[in-house]
């Protein structure tokens, strides 16, 4: 099926103390696991059940989602801007695919 | 005046009143088929979209009900079906009839 | 020039017609004048329903092309699965079957307190009624950097002809494993689910020609018409082909660099090897300049007659008009078109009324044997129009039902394109 494309906009730069705004997506159509196929079989379940957002190998943002959530998964958060470093964005599929991101954000 | 001749004289009024009742269901029918066109060719001619062109009165009242009644087979025929009330689909039949004459 | 009667036009041509409705006002007195302004759907709709059914109303049909290039279908040319002829529609049945005097020649300006348009050439036409049809215009500095030259490198292909032509060409040349992006624009515009029916076809044609292209979709909105079903169509048809990212994601499309072919949002920048622009839409130039509009930059309308709540006498139809629950679909032009021309008829010749029937139907391709289809029935409730009933294709539908439905599509084209320039 499709390899889905995660995306995230984030500045590359921000002021130390600064609260900035993530914004994620990932393109993928959340088979919710109850719909049939036009031979009356069930289309098994494929959800992106996880994400995690890291800042320096922290957590700092993270969602479970479940069958309800709609297709392309976006979401927009704040964090303030504490250090340089890097920011990392993983996608958790059922099945155990992963995808992930990293971005680099300079903070003075 | 005799009761006879008053009598011609009313007659002749409901045949007026009639015959300008039927240019009216005529005229109704005229611009409800203006609908059908957007999809059937009035002409008889086009392809894959069946013809309404010559079925006659009755079987395309029927076809108009039965599609009335039920989303199956065709969602587009009962938007349209669900629409008309028993006066418009009997007028619109009548006309489609008429233009296969 | 002559106006043929039912009865002649009948035994002319052995076919049934549309019959001409009783005009009991119009007996023995000069004939009234119609004259329309533009020969696209609705237009044409009105001259020709005009025309044929009050034949006492002479009907003047002004329109500068010499033929007009449907919009609907032209996703299929772009996708190489239908010739551009094809979509190309000409007035010589309107002018010589219907009696119609067709004017090719653009108009310049509306007079209504005299009644009159004046032509570009010049030329004065007198009317007792004035029908304008003028469809869309794109709005002013909508995106950065979006003028006629860019236009000239990133099509918006959203008025069919020689857009349309361009955007095919590129995308032939276009190298395996580009990336095509289309913007597509905020709501109101013209044909709904057309910028995901076009993304479908395309993807389609990359499928046998370019398969490791891309598509990018980068829309002025949260969300759009048919998404369940474009969405479950692409996961069946074009894995991995197409992604779609909400205004929510890119902060909306602000500019557009037609020199490195790319579109900036708000959020990022991405580099297009065809980029196909659908910018935001307004009622045409000439109802904005005749005062047909209001701050929206769409034409209020009387719910029934069509006739224009701004300018007494002039009646618009069409995508130009603020529809409520109507879409901007040929579809909805064309029944709108019926309405108003009865309406005139009514008005101009005293033949009766009837409460008018309003529809909307339309076929969408997911793919060449994959197409859904939505009916919707509208009528005016407390003076707008609403949509009372309303049908649309399942997701979960077979492929036979689908298949039907794109068979059935190509007797649609036929038959409405008969009904409107036939």
């Amino acid at each position: 099926m499709t390899t889905p494309t995660p995306r995230v906009i984030v500045p590359s730069a921000a002021a130390k103390g600064e609260i900035f705004q993530v914004k994620t997506i990932i393109s993928h159509e959340m088979e919710t696991g109850l719909r049939h196929d036009d031979q009356g079989n069930v289309i098994p379940r494929k959800i992106i059940n996880k994400f995690v957002c890291r800042y320096n190998e922290t957590v700092v943002f993270s969602v479970d989602l479940h069958e309800a959530i709609s297709a392309n998964p976006f979401f927009e958060f704040s964090l303030r801007a504490t250090e340089s470093g890097r920011l990392d964005f993983v996608w958790e599929e059922d099945g155990g695919a992963v995808f992930a991101l990293s971005h680099q954000l300079t903070v003075d | 005046m005799r009761p006879v001749a008053r009598s011609a004289i009313a007659a002749g009024l409901v045949l007026l009143v009639s015959q300008s009742g039927a240019a009216e269901e005529a005229d109704q029918g005229a611009q409800l088929a203006s609908t059908c066109a957007s999809c059937h060719r009035l002409d008889g001619g086009g392809t894959i979209i069946p013809s309404i062109i010559g079925l006659g009165e009755e079987r395309l009242t029927n076809a108009l009900l039965a599609y009335r009644a039920s989303q199956s087979p065709n969602h587009i025929m009962h938007a349209i079906a669900l629409s008309l009330n028993d006066e418009e689909i009997a007028s619109v039949a009548r006309y489609v009839a008429a233009q296969g004459k | 020039m002559k106006s043929w009667t039912r009865r002649e036009f009948g035994r002319l041509t052995g076919a049934a017609l549309l019959t001409a409705l009783n005009q009991p006002k119009a007996r023995g007195q000069a004939k009234a004048r119609v004259v329309v302004i533009g020969g696209g759907i609705g237009g044409a709709t009105v001259a020709k329903y005009l025309a044929a059914t009050a034949t006492a109303i002479e009907v003047t049909l002004v329109e500068p092309r010499q033929s007009y290039a449907t919009c609907f279908f032209s996703n299929l040319y772009l996708a190489g699965l239908r010739p551009f002829e094809s979509l190309s529609h000409g007035y010589e049945a309107l002018a010589k079957q219907y009696g119609i005097t067709v004017i090719h020649e653009s108009a310049a300006a509306i007079h209504p307190a005299v009644k009159t348009v004046a032509l570009n050439n010049g030329s004065k036409l007198s009317y007792d009624r004035l029908v304008v049809a003028p469809g869309i215009a794109f709005r002013d500095r909508a995106l950065n950097g979006y003028d006629e030259a860019a236009m000239e490198i990133m099509p918006h292909a959203w008025n069919a002809g020689q857009q349309t032509r361009l955007l095919r060409q590129q995308l032939e040349s276009m190298e395996d494993g580009g990336l095509f992006v289309l913007v597509a624009p905020p709501n109101p515009f013209r044909c709904p689910p057309a910028p995901y029916e076009r993304a479908s076809l395309v993807a389609s044609y990359f499928q046998r020609r370019k398969p490791k292209a891309k598509i990018l979709i980068l829309d002025a909105k949260d969300s759009f018409n048919a998404q369940d079903l474009f969405q479950d169509a692409w996961n069946r048809h074009y894995p991995g082909m197409i992604e779609w990212l909400p205004a929510q994601f890119t902060g909306g499309v602000t500019a557009i660099d037609a020199k490195t072919r790319s579109v900036i949002t708000e959020g990022a920048t991405f580099k297009a090897a065809v980029a196909n622009v659908i910018p935001a839409q307004m009622a045409g130039r000439l109802a904005q300049q005749a005062g047909l509009a209001n701050q929206s930059g769409w034409c209020p309308v009387d719910p029934v007659t069509f006739e224009s709540a701004l300018q007494p006498g002039v009646h618009l139809v069409g995508d130009a008009i603020i529809g409520w629950d109507m879409p901007k679909s040929a579809f909805c032009a064309n029944s709108q078109a019926k309405a108003c021309a009865f309406a005139i008829a009514a008005d101009l010749t005293g033949s009766a009324r009837f409460p008018a029937h309003l529809f909307n139907t339309c076929y969408t391709y997911l793919a060449p044997d994959d197409a859904f289809s939505n009916a919707i029935s509208f009528k005016p409730v407390d003076g707008k129009l609403k949509s009372v009933i309303s049908f649309i294709s399942k997701v979960e539908e077979s492929s036979e039902v689908r298949r039907q439905a794109a068979r059935a599509a190509e007797g649609w084209y036929d038959a409405f394109t008969h009904d409107v320039f036939g």
